[in-house]
């Protein structure tokens, strides 16, 4: 402790200097950033028309190689272009959707959970409809109904994963609520809204982000589902899921062609989930 | 005698439960004088935090009035109530629980300044934040620790300093010490006391432990289920307990004398279940004293000497022996 320190410690520099001591979520950090950024820049390093969907019969299936690191698939196209092109449909649609589920979900939680009462059972029987549909066939139905688009599927990702976060909100909430230090924020004469703001949400933010990262991780494995069912991303659009169903059948004699796409769903969704952690733990001050 | 500053009159706070109606507040009736101290005490359950969350309007009555200062608070709408808690604050029970865990010590006792507006530059607000740890007696260095970092004494002083930040006139202190190790009980209750004469706060201060009320307060009010059934002036209590509850209670203090032994009264039988109560005294089936009349109405508060009220139909008819 710096005994002349009066500054304020804002919760962002806090948060970071905490984190910067988990190497796990460190390690995924990097891994997200070096995602995101790849993802950001394919068209820098790949020309969408060439390596990613024009096709080659000189060069159909080959082993991975200096020229071709992942190899390349049944119409001589580039896996590893494939792949990276792929991480803007599975991580921009999964980052969308869940994102927007979040925001409406704890939106939707929190005043559920703070005011109870009516509200609260109107929100929460919206909220078990939603959980009685399983989440791809929702998707199905309402890809259907509106045609495949990216926009269609981050609707319907979304809408399947509002309940999830909802309750987590709720729960979380009704515990804050009845807690002392809520009661001392009303009897200094906190506004309702800054009790939310100020107070409930941030401690029950760590359950939320741990959700997060395991929505994000489901979700791109419902995209790659959908894919493979034909209703998430149309080929020749590369897509991760996509790239695995369709080197289903090659599996035997060209292994690599199913396990690159497999370890970059892996290896997104181990560091989400590694970040995530780590941003938990450091957003608690009580875990030093 | 010197001016009311809280009037409390016929409050009520019911719970509806699925078995009926909760009686937790059942019509209490008292009045606090500017810079005086009332002891609210009470086994656990009769009603005493309630009755001074529902003082504080953090419980909303079920009826009767609040009068603090010469405002009605009973009835003012939520804005007006926001603004009015300026003037009345609380310190909790539990120093922990009642301090935010993410906020460092500077940003819970800096946070009623900024809701209230009080001072709006940060710097000054800085400077009020520290100026208020040291009359509460926390260093300066943990200005930008958290809560969970200090011990229970020092917690304390937080919820103390964040009630003093907006220079109320009226404190409820909820059990302050009941947490709190013995040692460091005597510290916060000498800085309550010090804070006291120093800006002239009123106290209701709730709590179970006798010896600490008896020294602390100028009235006590002693609660079972819900009412008041004895209410006097502190060394009149503990000189003239009248009600059996009350004497049950003095009772129970342990005297540090081993020749001065007292008699305990051993209080028998189970509490009456709060919810649905049934017309007659509330204390009547663990009194040893109760008669026929006591199962058949509810004695009433009335004054048995100049100051002293109790609600016990043994003591309207003999004279206290």
């Amino acid at each position: 402790m710096e005994n002349s320190d009066f500054r304020q410690r804002s919760m962002f520099a806090e948060t970071w200097k905490r984190l910067k001591k988990n190497k796990g979520a460190m390690i995924g950090l990097v891994i997200v950033v070096i995602l995101f950024l790849l993802a950001l820049f394919a068209g820098v390093i790949f020309d969408y028309d060439t390596d990613v969907i024009g096709q080659n019969y000189n060069e159909l299936l080959q082993e991975p190689s200096w020229k071709h690191p992942f190899g390349t698939d049944e119409m001589g196209r580039d896996l590893l272009a494939r792949i990276i092109y792929g991480s803007r449909a599975s991580l921009f649609i999964s980052f969308a959707a869940v994102c927007l589920a979040a925001v409406v979900g704890c939106f939707f939680g929190a005043i559920s959970g703070y005011f109870g009462g009516a509200v609260d059972s109107i929100i929460m029987r919206v909220t078990d409809m939603l959980l009685a549909i399983p989440e791809t066939l929702f998707a199905i139905t309402l890809v259907a109904a509106l045609g495949t688009s990216t926009f269609t599927l981050i609707i319907a990702l979304a809408i399947s994963n509002i309940p999830i976060f909802c309750r987590l909100l709720r729960s979380s909430v009704m515990t804050q609520r009845g807690s002392e230090h809520i009661e001392a924020a009303r009897a200094i004469g906190a506004k309702t809204s800054t009790i939310i703001m100020d107070h409930i949400l941030p401690n029950c933010i760590a359950p939320v982000l741990v959700q997060f990262t395991l929505s994000i991780a489901v979700t791109i494995l419902t995209i790659s589902g959908l894919s493979f069912l034909g209703l998430g991303v149309a080929p020749p659009k590369p897509e991760w899921g996509a790239l695995l169903s369709s080197s289903r059948s090659y599996m035997r004699e060209h292994t690599y062609l199913t396990i690159f796409p497999g370890l970059a769903i892996m290896t997104t969704i181990l560091s989400l989930n590694l970040l995530g952690d780590g941003l938990r733990d450091a957003l608690d001050p009580r875990l030093r | 005698m010197s001016d009311v500053l809280l009037d409390v009159k016929n409050v009520k706070k019911y719970f509806k439960t699925p078995k009926g109606i909760l009686h937790a507040v059942d019509d209490v009736t008292f009045s606090i004088n500017r810079g005086e101290t009332l002891g609210v005490v009470g086994e656990s359950g009769c009603g005493k935090s309630t009755t001074g969350r529902v003082v504080l309007r953090l419980l909303e009555p079920t009826e009767g009035s609040i009068i603090l200062d010469g405002e009605n608070i009973s009835k003012l709408s939520e804005a007006k109530l926001r603004s009015k808690r300026k003037e009345m604050q609380m310190i909790f029970q539990d120093p922990l629980a009642s301090l935010d865990p993410r906020k460092t010590v500077g940003q819970i006792i800096e946070e009623p300044l900024r809701i209230h507006n009080i001072i709006s530059s940060s710097k000054d607000r800085q400077k009020r934040v520290l100026e208020l740890m040291e009359t509460v007696g926390l260093a300066q260095r943990y200005y930008s620790t958290y809560p969970h970092e200090l011990d229970g004494g020092r917690r304390q002083r937080i919820g103390i300093a964040r009630a003093l930040s907006v220079n109320p006139k009226f404190i409820v202190c909820d059990e302050p010490v009941s947490a709190l190790d013995v040692s460091i009980q005597a510290q916060i209750l000498n800085l309550l006391e010090d804070l006291q004469k120093q800006m002239g706060l009123t106290y209701m201060f709730i709590t179970h432990d006798l010896s600490v009320v008896h020294h602390f307060s100028d009235n006590i009010a002693v609660m079972y289920l819900g009412k008041i059934i004895e209410l006097a002036p502190s060394d009149e209590l503990f000189a003239a307990p009248t009600h059996p509850y009350t004497q049950a209670l003095l009772s129970a203090i342990p005297v540090p004398k081993l020749e001065n032994r007292r008699e305990r009264i051993i209080l028998k039988g189970e509490i009456t279940s709060p919810i649905n109560l049934p017309k007659a005294c509330r204390f009547a089936s663990r009194c040893i004293y109760a008669t026929e009349q006591c199962l058949h109405g509810e004695p009433e508060l009335k004054e048995v000497a100049p100051g002293h009220k109790v609600a016990c139909y043994r003591a309207e008819s003999t004279d206290k022996t």
